[in-house]
């Protein structure tokens, strides 16, 4: 009875090491060549680590190999059965320490995630969840209420549009104050969040630095020049029908298409008049989702 | 459902994130298991208590672990016959005194004093992690883990034979620490899908409120030591201390370093080890706020930043 148990803890270990060396790198090949529109299946990870999902997985295929034979010789580790000589055997016998019906256990454990991604659908965040997270907004510094920024004369002149990725770097400090009046041409998901008057929306992205748990949403206010409505495919999503609401949380809405907003940097009152930096009188066009929706600053050939 | 969607993804990514780094510190334990003979470990350790103890919190800069793959390392250690507070210093404090995270750190908040900050993550990384091996060796006593010492081995094995043996200590390591890594994780990341960030912000203005939140962001957030300095950068509402001590307590202590450490240790040296890093990570940050009062204000800016956003008279705001 305690060989078999031993023999089947031996094979269940094997098969876990394995099964995560192919889990891995099926990680590693779907960040590499992300679907259209989706991270990839199980690309919740910045790119820049699948080399670790790759080596984990060579070196775990030659764990696996390791394990193997400690099981095929699972016979000589039965206690009492005269086979442990001195000190050499010496690891053998946390192997049969460790090889107990509790490990059974813990190979289930492990094996859980495996069984749990093959359920999981979808990529990214949900729009319940990025509204939970709340969007990190670009201000302009200096920015108050009743105010508004100078367009300064430098952006009188043709200036290429700042993109998400520029406005990303100003995150923490502020968009300088120079840049009112600037071009923008940004492409995000379509978001309506409680303080969004009427035709306005923000501009969002999901900007990843390791992993997804550390996903932060990024957003720039826009006020088209045309009222913009989502495609019907992404109207129920869409809090148009809840703009006029009273309640906050009926105006925090899941996340729309994707959309292509060109506009100018100004300053702008939002739903309780507050100031805050908008992309103004913007023309809005629904986009094909980007290869890989999600963005990573570390990455330097990151598709902004 | 679609927070389950998320939580799973969530879960997923966390995972991915961790476990190359867990199978990292699995080869290095197996190898150590195999090929590092106790007496090696005995005659390099110096025999002066303090300095022991400081030599294991250091060795995170040749042996560069995060805080996942340190604890089958750590484990290694003290099964090899490594004292505890030596093991533990190690097992603090690598995951912040270590090149990576010093680099990750600087580059994070180049834009806010990135010398003071990483300065500063070092030292109170280096204090605590010092101060809480000693309060939990001589709290916890001899009983502290559950870890069996091995015997000396007179043999030692033929380098093919050994590689083997070392790479099976590893899968054996690997199943069980990730066993525990997947309970840690799924706690984390149903905190981290249902903890609410709005909420979260409201306590940024009050310095000792900020600091709970922060300490409390580090234990639900489970981000790894080498991307954290990231993401407490983009608190930008909270102030430098609080930010400090979300990024000493996270390499520490969070949610899935919880449920690897009863792997390892007994319930008693967890809370005694939970206890004391919380109460002195606090008590550090909030010592540092009142005697550097910039640390308490939100993001302190470097001079080219602080440069950048004076603006001249052109780009001045009109009423």
């Amino acid at each position: 009875m305690n060989h078999t148990i031993h023999r089947v803890v031996g094979v269940g270990r094997v098969a876990l090491i394995l099964s995560w060396a192919a889990f891995l790198a099926f990680a590693w090949y779907t960040t590499k060549y992300p679907q259209a529109g989706k991270p990839g299946r199980l690309g919740i990870i910045n790119p820049s680590y699948r080399w670790l999902s790759l080596a984990s997985a060579a070196t775990l295929i030659l764990v696996g190999g390791a394990l193997l034979p400690a099981h095929r010789d699972g016979r000589t580790h039965r206690p009492g059965d005269g086979s442990e000589r001195g000190g050499e055997h010496n690891h053998d016998h946390e192997d049969q320490e460790a090889a107990s019906p509790g490990e059974l256990a813990f190979q289930a454990l492990f094996l859980a995630p495996i069984v749990l991604s093959l359920c999981t659908t979808g990529s990214g965040l949900s729009g319940t969840s990025l509204a939970r997270r709340g969007v990190h907004e670009i201000r302009l510094p200096g920015q108050t209420e009743g105010r508004s920024p100078t367009p300064s004369a430098e952006a009188e002149g043709v200036q290429p549009p700042l993109s998400m990725a520029v406005l990303y770097e100003y995150l923490l400090t502020g968009a300088p104050a120079q840049w009112a009046g600037r071009p923008v041409d940004v492409i995000g998901q379509y978001f309506v969040d409680e303080r969004c008057g009427e035709n306005q929306f923000v501009v969002t992205r999901i900007v990843v630095t390791c992993c997804l748990a550390d996903a932060e949403v990024i957003g720039v206010r826009a006020q088209p020049s045309k009222p913009f409505k989502p495609a019907a495919g992404a109207a129920a999503n869409s809090a148009q029908g809840s703009q006029r609401s009273d309640e906050p949380a009926a105006r925090v809405i899941k996340l729309a298409p994707w959309i292509e907003v060109r506009g100018k940097l100004e300053a702008l009152n939002d739903r309780f008049g507050n100031r805050a930096l908008f992309i103004g009188g913007a023309t809005v066009s629904e986009v094909p989702a980007p290869d890989d929706i999600l963005l990573y600053p570390r990455r330097r050939r990151a598709p902004w | 459902m679609e927070l389950f969607g998320d939580f799973s993804r969530v879960l997923l990514s966390i995972l991915f994130e961790a476990l190359p780094f867990v199978l990292l510190g699995s080869l290095v334990s197996g190898i150590m298991e195999v090929f590092l003979p106790s007496e090696v470990l005995a005659r390099i350790l110096p025999k002066n208590r303090f300095l022991a103890t400081l030599s294991g919190a250091m060795a995170g800069l040749a042996l560069p672990m995060c805080e996942c793959g340190v604890i089958p390392v750590m484990r290694r250690l003290i099964r090899k016959g490594t004292p505890l507070n030596v093991a533990l210093a190690y097992m603090l404090a690598a995951p912040v005194v270590n090149p990576i995270v010093i680099l990750s750190t600087m580059v994070a908040f180049r834009s806010m004093r990135p010398l003071t900050v990483t300065g500063l993550r070092i030292g109170l990384g280096l204090v605590i992690a010092m101060i809480t091996s000693a309060v939990v060796t001589v709290f916890a006593g001899k009983d502290a883990h559950t870890i069996e010492l091995k015997a000396p081995t007179a043999a030692r094995p033929s380098w093919r034979k050994g590689s083997r043996e070392a790479l099976g200590h590893a899968g054996r390591d690997f199943i069980e620490i990730g066993a525990f890594l997947v309970i840690g994780a799924a706690i984390s990341a149903a905190l981290n899908v249902l903890v609410e960030r709005k909420i979260v912000v409201q306590f940024a203005g009050q310095n000792v409120m900020a600091t709970v939140t922060m300490m409390g962001m580090a234990l639900v957030l489970n981000l790894c030591s080498e991307a954290d300095a990231f993401v407490a950068w983009s608190f930008r509402d909270f102030s430098i201390s609080s930010r400090l001590a979300f990024l000493v307590l996270g390499p520490i202590l969070d949610m899935k370093l919880i449920a690897m450490y009863t792997r390892v240790f007994r319930r008693r040296t967890i809370l005694i080890l939970c206890a004391c890093s919380v109460v002195l990570v606090f008590t550090a940050t909030m010592l540092l706020s009142n005697l550097w009062p910039e640390l308490s204000r939100p993001s302190p800016l470097t001079d080219a930043a602080r440069q950048a956003q004076q603006q001249p008279s052109a780009q001045e705001l009109r009423p």
